[in-house]
């Protein structure tokens, strides 16, 4: 189907991300046996961007799941919305043996079942946009009579070749699988140009001719192990404005190109490459990460709190105020909170590279000691009034033991009587001294209350300076593999990616040369 | 954290044990007080004034009995049985010394003195004679009062009688009177009548008065029998030798009387030497030969004569008193006041108000204790002490021991009266402390021998 392109190429990129997603997801779920699933892709795709492939694709899928009529349907539907479809004969077969199957002959032997290659993969349409700079160009789509046909020529007549499209740039065709060769014809003052075209099930292609340079440019596509990290394209200087963010593919001029991928939390890297005219470059981008991390330290409800990490003091939290962030290199630190009134906190933590551990702290209040204080005051005085006593007492013991030795002490003599006072008030000290101490021993060692303790959030990403916040993608399977990879995103919400679907990686598969 | 406080507190719970158990053990107080060596008898309720003025007690063994007076004029005598196991009672055993009805009037004596009274009907035991006065009859003489409540009044000469009865009524103030009798079963009491400068004694065993007549040529002194003694010279005390002392003299005399049996004594000399010579009396056998010995206090000394060789005095016709004449070792110390580290100040100690011979260290001779009212203990003014004197060492004349209070209060004037209590085949030294109304008996002193040192004599 020929479509006015105009929507994707002016200004479509997005739009065409987003078609390209639909379609490969619907792709994905087919291949994966989800067909029932891939039809609703693929008819919520066409109701979303009204273009006929989506509308083959749900056929087919339909035909896979058994249900004639609906896919009978589809594929009237695909003709009505594009009566001059290349596959037009194609489909008018898959509608002629849909019917046959639909309303039997009596006597009539059975319908052959159906080519199993006319509902598999292959038999999924793709979307091919083609523009041209300027606009406006006339475009031309050949495609080879069979397999044995030569090598579409500039040059020599092509007999082998028939033309399936006639238009004008920009355009958006349905195709099928296979090879096709795409001609730009002359067109006012610029040169015409061409290029072959292999086009994949379920995919979205894109093509951009530069007339005024008379040659198709390159597609550089460049993704990373982190989504979302920014990309300048031939500049060093990262304060000027980002060619876009991983995964990224664009058409490109020819030539030497230097490429500086940057995400926060990872070491930048820069990567040059050269591109030849029409060539489509996958450059794929690993950004390790830096060797310190963040810890995002708040402490609960206290009022203010320091922060000691590894016995230096790091500053101290406010409530209310932001939360204290700590550098250090990444491993194992030993992390000390201090808050008046409350217990401190001190423990091990995990500096993550390259990441921010948000630790929320918990400060329990001390536990009150007043009554163990004045315990511990009045024992002390009981305790100390009892050593003078009790000194007292053994003085008096002393100087009267002597005056018994020399005979002259007295039984009346006051001083036994003070004495003995002395020592009983001694014993009172020690004992009621010696139970407060331990009351005030027992309170002070008591304690009901929890320790302080740390709670640890997944560490997240740097701030982005560009508003924007990268995602670390983490390692896994080929893209080969059916079974949806759970990805981490920034927010921590894992999403499903099909395999198929991985346009991270795959992008747009194809670029010319005319 | 909670661990660290764990560790930190077991050093404070160590100390805090400790300090408990190096609590201080009051009941040591207690068996302080139980054994103290010096019990303090305190005042009867009806001895107002001056207890301990006086003391008289019984040197015979199985007699505790300790007669304490008062203020002679004012004051009642109360007897305490002291015991012999160094538990003294607290409480009089008989107040009815002049404090009751029985006998009227009644004058307590300054010095009493134990006297056996075998003549009547039977034999009574622990008797003072204490008081001028009269409980039968109608003539005042010597009151006596046994341990069974028996009064026994002893006739006094009627022209003694009359002038001492006139003194009071014209004076009406107190007469002294002295008391003192020998250690014997039936001991000879000895009565001085300083005011009247005379002196009686009942020879042991009867109630008849005899007169202690001074030789013809002599004048009798003033203030003769101020101080009175008696002395046994055999085991019976039928022979014994009487003493009478006028101190106030200016050369105190102390005239010697022989008397033996029931007959009437005479006198065999007269012992002189300076101011104040016999202020104070004492008797008791000092130099274990088996004879009393005398002891007499002046101003200054205190001099020990032998009673063996006074005894061999011959009868005296001349009114010569002095010490020149006395046989070879008559003397036998003669020893001044001395201070020890506690006790001090015996220019005013009044060193010899009174005497006794006690044998504190059970070896059969005696100390002799001499009071001192007016001695500084610890610098306490006239809290007042007992100076002992082991008078048969080499060094007769220095001070062996000093018995104080340790509880000494300024003006007690422990010492103004001595006496000696035998207890378990020793003696214990009591003395009155008129000046806070106690008596103290010491149990405990240097002469206490290691064998007999249990109790409150405990090392």
């Amino acid at each position: 189907m020929l479509w006015p392109a105009s929507g994707l190429a002016g200004g479509g990129g997005k739009q065409l991300e987003r078609i390209r997603e639909r379609m490969e997801q619907g792709l994905a779920l087919f291949v994966a046996g989800k067909a029932g699933d891939a039809v609703k892709e693929f008819e919520s795709g066409y109701a979303e961007y009204p273009y006929s492939a989506f509308l083959f694709n749900a056929g087919v899928c339909y035909e896979k799941l058994g249900k004639g009529p609906e896919a009978l349907a589809k594929y009237r539907q695909y003709l009505q919305v594009d009566p001059n479809a290349p596959d037009k004969q194609d489909v008018e077969r898959r509608i002629a043996r849909l019917e046959a199957e639909g309303a039997p002959v009596a006597g009539a032997p059975p319908p052959p079942p159906p080519p199993t290659e006319d509902i598999d993969q292959q038999s999924m349409r793709s979307l091919v946009v083609i523009e041209t700079e300027p606009a406006g160009a006339p475009v031309r789509v050949f495609r080879p009579k069979s397999e044995s046909a030569p090598a579409y020529s500039r040059t020599l007549p092509n007999p082998d070749w028939e033309e399936i499209v006639t238009t004008t740039a920009p355009t958006s065709l349905s195709l099928s699988v296979g090879l096709y060769h795409i001609v730009i014809d002359k067109f006012k003052d610029f040169n015409g140009s061409d290029t072959q075209l292999h086009v994949s099930p379920g995919h979205v292609h894109q093509f951009k001719a530069n007339l005024s340079q008379g040659v198709f440019m390159a597609f550089l596509r460049v993704s990373s192990n982190v989504r979302g990290a920014h990309l300048w394209l031939d500049t060093n200087d990262t304060h000027k404005p980002e060619w876009g963010t991983a995964p990224y593919g664009e058409l490109v001029p020819v030539g030497d190109h230097s490429i500086v991928v940057q995400a926060p939390g990872f070491e930048p890297t820069s990567s040059k490459v050269t591109l030849e005219s029409g060539e489509h470059r996958e450059l794929q981008t690993t950004l390790v990460r830096v060797g310190y991390g963040f810890i995002r330290v708040d402490a609960g409800d206290a009022p203010r709190a320091t922060v000691t990490l590894d016995g230096k003091l790091q500053g101290e939290w406010s409530q209310g105020g932001p939360a204290l962030e700590v550098r250090a290199s990444a491993g194992s630190h030993r992390l000390l909170v201090e808050s008046d009134g409350r217990k401190d906190f001190e423990g091990s933590v995990q500096v993550p590279k390259g990441q921010i551990l948000p630790v929320h702290l918990r400060m329990i209040p001390k536990y009150p000691r007043g009554a163990a204080w004045t315990q511990a005051i009045i024992s002390a005085a009981l305790l100390g009034t009892g050593a003078v006593l009790g000194s007292q007492s053994n003085e008096i013991k002393k100087i009267l033991d002597d005056e018994r030795a020399q005979g002259s002490l007295t039984a009346s003599d006051p001083r036994i009587t003070k004495g003995r006072w002395f020592a009983i008030g001694a014993d009172v000290g020690f004992a009621g001294g010696a139970v407060l101490a331990g009351f005030a021993t027992w309170n002070f060692i008591k304690d009901p209350l929890p320790e302080s303790s740390k709670t640890e959030d997944p560490a997240v990403e740097f701030d982005d300076p560009l508003k924007r916040r990268p995602v670390a993608l983490r390692p896994s399977s080929p893209p080969t593999q059916s079974k949806p990879v759970q990805m981490a995103e920034d927010e921590g919400t894992p999403w499903q990616f099909g395999a198929a679907a991985r346009s991270d990686y795959l992008g747009i598969s194809v670029g010319g040369q005319f | 954290m909670r661990a660290q406080s764990h560790v930190r507190s077991v050093p404070s719970l160590g100390a805090l044990g400790a300090l408990l158990l190096a609590g201080c053990d009051w009941n040591a107080f207690n068996d302080l007080e139980k054994n103290a060596p010096v019990v303090s008898i305190d005042a009867a309720d009806s001895i107002r004034v001056g207890f301990g003025h006086s003391l008289a007690s019984d040197a015979r063994t199985g007699h505790p009995t300790v007669l304490v007076g008062g203020q002679p004029g004012s004051s009642p005598a109360a007897a305490y049985d002291l015991g012999t196991s160094q538990e003294p009672g607290g409480d009089p055993t008989e107040e009815g010394y002049c404090s009751g009805g029985r006998v009227t009037p009644c004058y307590l004596a300054d010095q009493p003195a134990p006297v056996s009274l075998i003549n009547r009907s039977q034999k009574r035991d622990k008797c003072f004679a204490f008081a001028w006065g009269r409980n039968e009859g109608n003539d005042n003489g010597i009151v006596a009062r046994c341990h069974d409540q028996t009064y026994i009044t002893l006739k006094v000469p009627d022209a003694l009688r009359k002038k001492y009865d006139t003194a009071f009524n014209r004076d009406g103030e107190h007469q002294a009177l002295y008391l003192a009798s020998n250690v014997a079963d039936e001991n000879t009491l000895v009565v001085g009548f300083p005011e009247q400068a005379a002196a009686i004694f009942y020879p042991g065993g009867t109630e008849k008065a005899h007169a202690l007549t001074l030789p013809a040529e002599a004048k009798a002194p003033k203030s003769f029998g101020a101080q009175v003694a008696a002395l046994s010279l055999d085991d019976t005390g039928e022979d014994r030798l009487l003493a009478v002392a006028a101190p106030d003299e200016e050369v105190g005399q102390v005239w010697l009387f022989r008397s033996k049996g029931t007959d009437s004594a005479v006198a065999v000399g007269c012992l002189g030497e300076g101011h104040s010579f016999g202020r104070a009396l004492g008797t008791g056998d000092v130099d274990n030969d088996g004879v009393a010995d005398l002891v007499v206090a002046d101003e200054r000394l205190v001099t020990a004569f032998s009673g063996a060789k006074l005894a061999e005095l011959p009868e005296a016709h001349e009114a010569v008193c002095s010490l020149a004449a006395l046989p070879e070792k008559t003397i036998l110390a003669s020893f001044g006041c001395g201070s020890a580290e506690a006790a001090s100040g015996c220019k005013n100690s009044q060193f010899g108000a009174a005497l006794a011979v006690a044998d504190l260290d059970g070896d059969g001779d005696g100390e002799i204790a001499v009071g001192a009212p007016g001695m500084d203990i610890y610098s306490v003014k006239g809290a007042g002490a007992v100076l002992v004197y082991d008078v048969e060492g080499d060094q007769p004349q220095k001070l062996s021991d000093v018995l104080f209070s340790s509880n000494p209060q300024t003006d007690d004037k422990l010492g103004v009266s001595v006496a000696t209590i035998a207890q378990n085949g020793r003696d214990v030294v009591a003395a009155g402390a008129p000046g806070r109304s106690q008596v103290d008996v010491f149990f405990c002193n240097e002469f206490v021998p290691k064998k007999l040192r249990t109790g409150r004599c405990a090392p």
